[in-house]
């Protein structure tokens, strides 16, 4: 069977080209598993875990994302988010602490300014989650 | 004439001068080409968001409607406008590289002109904030130190306040001018609308969907929705992209500036050098014709 191609894009530079059998996105509205052969979709991501399996086997790998977009067509999976970072390249603590540090301002921060600190929140915590799948 | 001392303390300092023009050319060179790294690592994400953008725009024309896109109708459709126009001026933060910040500058005021009084400077980089506060000429503000360390984070504030000024109606239009990256050799003076963002804009290359065959996407969640998230993205990274060219063609003009910098001090070392060693020999010359006439007057 056919595979999927991956491309995972950020503003600096293209993270990501690789073959897989099967990619876990988090859409907007719940999460999403592209399977090969799957209809053209474009869909809303928000800031969570973006998983794939690799084709030429191996474990799952897992990559925190922050909110973009993904295009499916042709059987390739077309990522644009702002930032991307690999499971095995966050340092675990760092990430706790960014976290904690930005909830710690969410929680400060009045209405108006929550809505804006809302995706970076949910950057931070889609690492530290991310960090602890490998 | 010049005394020899004179000449040789010209000749010194020229050459300390030369030295320094030449280490910041070397140093802008370096620059330039981290800069221009940046800019082809933005290309993948340019050339996806824009497709991305363009399949949704051609979707939803005539469908959605978004505080960011022009109202279809044209731009000044009757609605109660402030008449006041954002100019985002994009300048260097420091100075040496040739007619970098005076052609944006130049340019700036003719469009301030144009607008007459409804025209708002948002100066970028030292080099324009300090004009333009000397001139007194309208401003919303001013930011400094932009570029020494330029990131997306830079781009997504100055955006967001952009965008919110825009959608509160406190401005028309916003605009941008800037030096555009062409060559190292030539940087273009560019004056762009960045909002409203015009729907042919994002369309521009009707050829681009050639291919003909316009799939059925499935859009999660609606049109709409993707757009009103698509399109403060888009904004953001055209500020990045300008900002992303001034900075490489600063470096490029300063580069070039202090390319040619070196090359005159240079000549001005040659002729230089040339006048001591004539005046040397004619001072050599004139001590030997004493020394001669002195032994003859001697003999005789």
């Amino acid at each position: 069977m056919a595979g999927l191609n991956l491309i995972l894009v950020t503003h600096a530079e293209k993270l990501l080209e690789v073959e897989c059998s099967d990619v876990g996105l988090p859409g907007r509205k719940g999460d999403m598993g592209i399977l090969p052969g799957h209809t053209a979709l474009i869909s809303t991501l928000r800031p969570g875990e973006l998983s794939y399996q690799p084709a030429d086997g191996g474990a799952r790998r897992f990559v925190a994302v922050a909110p973009g977009f993904c295009e499916v067509a042709d059987d390739t999976v077309t990522v644009l988010t702002e930032t991307a970072a690999p499971a095995e390249n966050i340092d675990a603590a760092a990430a706790r602490t960014e976290r904690d540090e930005l909830a710690a301002e969410y929680d400060r921060a009045s209405f108006e300014e929550q809505a804006g600190l809302k995706d970076r929140v949910d950057t931070a915590q889609a690492r530290v989650d991310v960090a602890g799948r490998v | 004439m010049a005394s020899l001392i004179d000449l040789r303390r010209r000749i010194r300092s020229v050459k300390n001068t030369q030295q320094i023009t030449k280490a910041m050319k070397m140093v802008a060179a370096a620059k330039l080409r981290r800069a221009q790294d940046q800019i082809l690592a933005t290309r993948p994400y340019a050339l996806e968001l824009r497709k991305v953008t363009e399949h949704l725009a051609a979707v939803s024309a005539g469908e959605v409607e978004h505080p960011l896109l022009t109202p279809a109708g044209g731009d000044d459709g009757g609605e109660a406008g402030s008449g006041k126009t954002l100019v985002l001026v994009v300048t260097g933060d420091k100075g040496l590289c040739g007619a970098f910040n005076a052609h944006v500058q130049r340019r700036a005021e003719q469009e301030m002109a144009t607008l007459g009084g409804g025209g708002e400077i948002l100066a970028l980089g030292n080099r324009g904030a300090d004009f333009f506060t000397h001139r007194g000429s309208p401003m919303r503000g001013a930011r400094r130190g932009l570029f020494k360390d330029l990131h997306y984070g830079v781009a997504q504030e100055l955006a967001a306040e952009v965008s919110k000024a825009f959608s509160d109606g406190e401005y028309d239009a916003v605009y941008a001018v800037y030096n555009e990256f062409i060559s190292v050799l030539s940087q273009r003076v560019s004056w762009e609308r960045l909002l409203p963002i015009a729907r042919e804009d994002v369309v521009a290359e009707e050829g681009g969907a050639a291919d003909g065959d316009h799939r059925d996407y499935l859009y999660e969640p609606s049109e709409a929705e993707i757009l009103n998230d698509l399109l403060p993205r888009f904004v953001t990274f055209q500020i990045y992209r300008v900002l992303l060219e001034s900075q490489a063609a600063e470096h490029a003009a300063r580069m070039t500036a202090m390319d040619s910098a070196t090359k005159n001090a240079g000549e001005l070392i040659d002729a230089l050098t040339l006048q001591y060693n004539r005046s040397r020999q004619a001072e050599i010359t004139t001590e030997l014709i004493e020394v001669v006439s002195g032994a003859n007057a001697l003999e005789g």
